[in-house]
C-alpha cells in the first residue's frame, strides 16, 4: 500500500513566476519525511505538487517529474483528480465539511471512489478509520452531530480519519498542527507515528522540533531572497540534519541564527 | 515604537470616551433605520387593513353588486376572485422559480468555478446589467419579440405532450392559443426577469465558498463537479434559498410584464398554454384600479393584502427551510 | 475620518427626515386637503381673466382629445394652466366628487349614490353629465385579403361568446355572399383591463343581439373565452399580429385592419365618425338632475339612417355651481371652448372622434354659460 516517491528535478511556476527550483529528492515507503525551512520557501508549494494540489491555482504549472513507484505523476495520461484519490492530504487549519455529520466526513471521500456502499460497511469503515485516527473514543457516542461541533485537534484528527478513509498510498500534511494547542498537537504526533507503519508520511512543519519528533528524514528548503525561487538545501536522516549538517545555511536555520 | 506608544498612553486617560458623540449618535441612526423598517411594515399592513376593511367584512352582498368583475349571478364572491387570482400568482409565479431557478445557478457557478477569469468578470457585469432592465422593457419585448417566436413551439408542445394537463389543448378549439399569451409565456418572461437577481446573489454566495472546504474535496479525489456538490452547494445552500426568494419575490409582485404579456381570465386550470385561465394579483390590481369605483377600490386592496400576506408566508417558509438544519450550516 | 463620518452621519439623518416625511405624506394623503390647497392659490388671482391652474381627471378615451384640446386652449390663454389626468373613468368621478379635481371625464354619467354625494361636493345643485367625446367602436379582425365583412349583431354576439368558431360558419357566409371565408379558427381579442370601450360594446351586444349575448354590459369582459389586450393599444398589437383575430377597439385605432360592417335596420355600416354621431343623435334623454343634465341612453337597436349604434359618448361631469368664482370661469370657458364647433372639429382631427351635432354642441355650450360661481360662500 505504501509507495515510495521519486523527484527528478522539478521546478516549479507560477504563470511565469519560478517558485521552486530544481528539487530531487526521494522519500521513503513507511516512513516520516518532514520539510522544514522559513517562511515562502517553498516547502507547501512543493509539497502540493506530489498530488498536483497546486493546480487548484490557474497558471500553476511543473516542469520534471515526479514518480510514484516509477510512475510519473505528471504522464499525460494521468489523471489529477485520481492522484489525488492515491495520495491523500490534510491541511494547515481543519477543514470537516460543516454540513455534513462526523461518520459523513469520514465516508465522504469513500462515496467519491466507489459510489454506493452497504450501511453495514460503511459503518465498520467509519469505526476503523476513526480508530485509525485516534478519535473513536470521543465520538461514538456522536456521529450523527456536525463535524464543526469538535475541537480543534479533534476535527484535525477527523480529516486525517477522512484521509486515510481512501486508504491513500501516500499522505501528505501541511503544517497539520500549526492551529492547535499543545495538547491537541501531541496527539496528532503520536498519530503520525502509528500511522507509519501503514502509509508514507510527508509532513511540512515550521516547528522543528516536530520535525525532530516525528520524522526519519528532513529536508531543508530555504530562498534566498524576495522574488527568488525556493530551493532544497539538503536532505538527510532527521539526526544528522538537526547535529550534523552538511550545510551552513541549515545549521544557521535549526540553531536559530537564521536571518 | 515603544516610546511612541508610551505617550499615548500617557495622553489619553483610561476614564476618556473618545468621540463619544459620533460613537452615540451612529447608534442611534442604525437603531432609527431599524425601526423605521418596522414602522414603514406596520404602515403598509395597516395602510392595507383599513382600506380593504368595507371590502373584507361585507356580508351584505353590496360589494359584489358594486364591483363589475365580481359576477355573482356565476356564483362569485371576492374570495373566490382572489383565490383564483393567488391559483394564478403561484403558480406562474412557480414555474417561473422552477424554470430560472436551475438555470440561474448553472450561470453562477460557471462565473464561479468555471469561467476564466476574465470571462467570468465580463459575464459577472452582464448579468448585473440585466437585473437593471425595468420590467416594462422584458414585458414589451416579450410580447413582441419572445411570444411569436414561442408559439409554434407551443403548438409543438400540445401536439406531442397534450396528454400531460399542464399542456393541454384548449379543448373546444382543440390548439393551443393562437398569440402565445398564455401562462408559460408570463412565466418564461418572469424567469428571465429574475435569472439576473438570483444568479447575483448565488454567484456571491458561491465565490465565499471557504478555500478550505473546496481543497478538502479536491484532496480527497473529488471532480470539479464533485468538489461542488461537496463543498459549495451545502455551503451556499442557504444562499441559494434566500437568492430564490428574492426572485420568488419580484415574481409574485411582478406586474408589467404578466399586464403586458397574459391573455387574462380567472380560473383553477393548470393548462398553461391556453389563453384566458390566469391571471396574477399585481396584474389584476394595475388592470382595474383606473376603472374602480370606491367598493372596487377596497375589493382590490384586499387582493394587495392577500398578496402582502402570501409573501410574508413565502418568506417565512424560506426562513424556517433555511434555520431547520442551522446546526450544520457552518457558521460557527 | 472623523469628518467623513459626521457628514455621513449628517446625511443618513436628513435621509432619514425625508422617509419620515414620504411615509407620513402617504399615509395622511386626503385628496380633499390637495383640493383646498389647489383652491387657495386660485382665489388670489383675479377673476376676471384666465389664469392659475385647472385641473381635471378621468377617462382615457377622453386623453388624445384632451391633449389636443389642453394645447390649443391654453395658446389662447397663456396664463391658464389645465391639467388632465387620465386615471379612469372611476377614478376621475372619484376625484371630482372628493374635490380634488375640477371637472371629470367619464364614459359613464353618474350613478344614482354619485350624484346623491355630488350635492355634498357641489351644493344643492349637484353635478352634471355632458356629452363632450363620441367616438365609433370599430369590431376589427385580422383576415388576409378581406377588407370587410356583414354582421348582425347576434352573430358578433355568438363571435364574441364562442358559438361561432371558424371563419366559415354558416352564419356569416350567409350575410356575405361572394367573399370567400377560410376555414379557419376565430380567435376572439377583448380588453384585459375594466374599459369604458367593453361596456359600450358588450351594451350593443346585449342589447341588439336578440339574447344572443347573455350577460349584462359590463366594463369587464364576461366570458373566459379567447385572448385579452391591456388597453387599446394592447388589443391591437395582437389583432395586428395573429391571423384570425377579431375584436373592438376604438376607430381612430382599427387602421390597417379588416371591420365588421353591422347589421342597422336593414343596411350594414362600417363604423365611421358621422355613424357614431347620428346614432348619438338618436339616443334617448336620460338624465336626472334636471335638464341640464344631458346623459343619455344610446339606442343599440336603432335603424336611423347611416346611424352606427357600436359606439361610446364620453361625458364630462361638473358641478352647476362652483364654490370658487375662478374654478368656475376656467372650467366653464374651456369646457365651451371643447364642446364648440371648433374643439369638436379639432377632436375628430387629433382623435378620430366624432364630432357632435351642431345643435347639441350650441346647448352643451349654452349649458356651461350658465354655470357660475355661488357667490353666496
Amino acid at each position: 500500500m505504501a509507495k515510495r516517491i521519486d523527484v527528478n528535478n522539478l521546478n516549479v511556476y507560477y504563470g511565469s513566476f519560478l517558485a521552486v527550483e530544481d528539487v530531487s529528492l526521494s522519500i521513503e515507503p513507511k516512513s516520516v519525511t518532514a520539510f522544514i525551512g522559513p517562511s515562502g520557501c517553498g516547502k507547501s508549494t512543493f509539497l502540493r505538487t506530489l498530488n498536483r494540489m497546486h493546480e487548484v491555482i490557474p497558471g500553476a504549472r511543473v516542469e520534471g517529474e515526479v514518480l510514484m513507484d516509477g510512475t510519473n505523476l505528471y504522464d499525460s495520461n494521468v489523471d489529477p483528480v485520481a492522484v489525488r484519490r492515491h495520495v491523500g492530504m490534510v491541511f494547515q487549519r481543519p477543514n470537516p465539511f460543516p454540513t455534513m455529520s462526523i461518520a459523513e466526513n469520514v465516508l465522504a471521500g469513500v462515496k467519491l471512489n466507489n459510489g454506493r456502499m452497504s450501511k453495514g460497511d460503511g459503518e465498520d469503515l467509519v469505526e476503523q478509520s476513526l480508530r485509525g485516527a485516534n478519535l473513536w473514543d470521543e465520538v461514538k457516542d456522536r456521529l450523527d452531530k456536525p463535524g464543526s461541533s469538535l475541537s480543534g485537534g479533534q476535527q484535525q484528527r477527523l480529516c486525517i480519519a477522512r484521509a486515510i478513509a481512501i486508504k491513500p498510498d501516500v499522505l501528505l500534511m501541511d503544517e497539520p498542527c500549526s492551529a492547535l494547542d499543545p495538547i491537541s498537537t501531541l496527539a496528532i504526533e503520536d498519530l503520525i507515528q502509528e500511522l507509519k507503519t501503514d502509509y508514507t508520511i510527508v509532513i511540512v512543519t515550521h516547528n522543528m522540533q516536530q520535525a525532530a519528533r516525528v520524522s526519519e528524514k528532513t529536508a531543508f528548503f530555504n530562498i534566498a531572497g524576495t522574488g527568488k525561487p525556493g530551493k532544497l538545501i539538503e536532505m538527510d536522516d532527521t539526526t544528522t540534519i538537526f547535529s550534523a549538517p552538511s550545510e551552513r545555511a541549515t545549521e544557521d536555520y535549526i540553531s536559530g541564527r537564521f536571518g | 515604537m515603544t516610546t511612541t506608544d508610551k505617550r499615548v498612553a500617557e495622553e489619553v486617560p483610561l476614564t476618556a470616551h473618545r468621540r463619544s458623540l459620533t460613537n452615540v449618535g451612529f447608534e442611534w441612526l442604525s437603531t432609527g433605520a431599524a425601526a423605521l423598517i418596522l414602522v414603514l411594515l406596520a404602515a403598509v399592513a395597516a395602510f392595507l387593513l383599513t382600506e380593504a376593511w368595507p371590502a373584507i367584512t361585507d356580508t351584505s352582498g353590496e360589494l359584489a353588486d358594486k364591483v363589475s368583475w365580481i359576477k355573482p349571478e356565476d356564483g362569485e364572491s371576492l374570495l373566490q376572485v382572489v383565490g383564483y387570482l393567488i391559483f394564478g400568482t403561484l403558480l406562474i409565479s412557480a414555474i417561473a422559480l422552477l424554470i430560472a431557478t436551475p438555470l440561474s445557478i448553472g450561470i453562477a457557478l460557471f462565473i464561479s468555478h468555471y469561467a476564466p477569469r476574465r470571462l467570468a468578470a465580463g459575464l459577472g457585469y452582464l448579468i448585473d446589467l440585466l437585473a437593471a432592465i425595468p420590467s416594462v422593457v422584458y414585458g414589451l419585448w416579450g410580447a413582441i419579440v419572445l411570444i411569436p417566436v414561442l408559439q409554434p413551439f407551443y403548438a409543438w408542445l400540445a401536439t406531442y405532450f397534450g396528454w400531460i394537463p399542464l399542456f393541454a389543448p384548449d379543448p373546444t378549439t382543440g390548439v393551443v392559443s393562437p398569440t402565445g399569451r398564455v401562462a408559460l409565456s408570463a412565466a418564461l418572461v418572469l424567469a428571465i426577469m429574475i435569472i439576473p437577481i438570483i444568479t447575483a446573489v448565488t454567484r456571491e454566495v458561491f465565490l465565499q465558498t471557504p478555500k478550505l472546504h473546496e481543497e478538502a474535496a479536491l484532496a480527497m479525489g473529488a471532480t470539479r463537479w464533485e468538489m461542488i456538490r461537496m463543498a459549495v452547494f451545502p455551503f451556499g445552500r442557504s444562499g441559494i434559498v434566500g437568492a430564490t426568494m428574492l426572485g420568488l419575490g419580484r415574481a409574485l409582485g411582478e406586474t408589467m410584464a404578466v399586464y403586458m404579456i397574459l391573455s387574462v381570465g380567472l380560473s383553477t386550470s393548470f393548462a398553461i398554454l391556453q389563453s384566458g385561465n390566469h391571471n396574477t394579483i399585481a396584474a389584476y390590481i394595475a388592470s382595474q384600479f383606473p376603472e374602480a369605483n370606491m367598493q372596487g377600490v377596497s375589493a382590490l386592496i384586499a387582493m394587495g393584502l392577500a398578496l402582502f400576506i402570501i409573501t410574508l408566508l413565502v418568506n417565512m417558509l424560506a426562513r424556517w427551510i433555511v434555520s431547520r438544519r442551522s446546526e450544520f450550516s457552518g457558521a460557527n | 475620518m472623523n469628518l467623513a463620518l459626521r457628514s455621513g452621519a449628517v446625511a443618513s439623518a436628513a435621509a432619514l427626515t425625508l422617509l419620515l416625511s414620504a411615509c407620513s405624506a402617504s399615509n395622511e394623503a386626503d385628496p380633499t386637503t390637495e383640493a383646498a390647497t389647489t383652491t387657495d392659490a386660485a382665489t388670489s388671482a383675479p377673476a376676471t381673466t384666465l389664469s392659475g391652474e385647472l385641473n381635471g381627471a378621468g377617462a382615457s378615451t377622453q386623453d388624445t382629445a384632451m391633449q389636443a384640446w389642453r394645447a390649443a386652449f391654453q395658446e389662447q390663454n397663456p396664463d391658464l394652466t389645465i391639467n388632465y389626468d387620465p386615471v379612469g373613468s372611476g377614478g376621475g368621478r372619484t376625484a371630482f366628487l372628493d374635490g380634488s379635481v375640477a371637472w371629470a371625464g367619464s364614459d359613464a354619467a353618474l350613478s344614482e349614490d354619485e350624484y346623491a354625494l355630488a350635492v355634498d361636493r357641489c351644493g344643492a345643485d349637484g353635478a352634471i353629465n355632458l356629452p363632450m367625446y363620441i367616438s365609433a367602436i370599430a369590431i376589427a379582425f385580422n383576415l388576409e385579403g378581406i377588407d370587410t365583412l356583414n354582421m348582425d349583431a347576434a352573430t358578433v354576439a355568438n363571435i364574441f361568446d364562442g358559438k361561432i368558431t371558424m371563419w366559415n360558419d354558416a352564419a356569416i357566409a350567409a350575410q356575405n355572399e361572394g367573399v370567400e371565408l377560410p376555414a379557419t379558427a376565430i380567435t376572439i381579442v377583448h380588453r384585459s383591463d375594466e374599459s369604458g370601450t367593453t361596456k359600450n360594446f358588450t351594451d350593443y351586444l346585449a342589447k341588439a343581439s336578440d339574447g344572443a349575448w347573455p350577460y349584462d354590459a359590463s366594463g369587464d369582459w364576461a366570458n373566459s373565452l379567447g385572448e385579452s389586450g391591456q388597453g387599446t393599444s394592447g388589443v391591437k398589437q395582437i389583432l395586428t399580429d395573429t391571423p384570425g383575430t377579431i375584436g373592438y377597439l376604438d376607430s381612430s385605432q382599427a387602421g390597417g385592419l379588416g371591420a365588421v360592417a353591422v347589421k342597422v335596420g336593414d343596411e350594414y355600416v362600417v363604423h365611421s365618425a358621422e355613424g357614431a354621431a347620428a346614432a348619438f343623435d338618436a339616443a334617448a334623454p336620460a338624465g336626472v338632475n334636471g335638464d341640464n343634465d344631458l346623459a343619455f341612453k344610446i339606442d343599440r337597436t336603432t335603424s336611423a339612417a347611416g346611424a352606427y349604434p357600436v359606439m361610446l359618448a364620453s361625458y364630462v361631469i361638473v358641478c352647476q355651481t362652483y364654490d370658487d368664482a375662478e374654478v368656475a370661469a376656467n372650467v366653464t370657458s374651456f369646457l365651451e371652448y371643447t364642446a364648440s364647433a371648433e374643439g369638436q372639429t379639432l377632436a375628430a382631427e387629433q382623435a378620430g372622434s366624432a364630432p357632435m351635432s351642431p345643435a347639441l354642441s350650441e346647448k352643451v355650450v349654452a349649458i356651461l354659460e350658465g354655470i357660475a360661481a355661488n357667490s353666496g360662500v
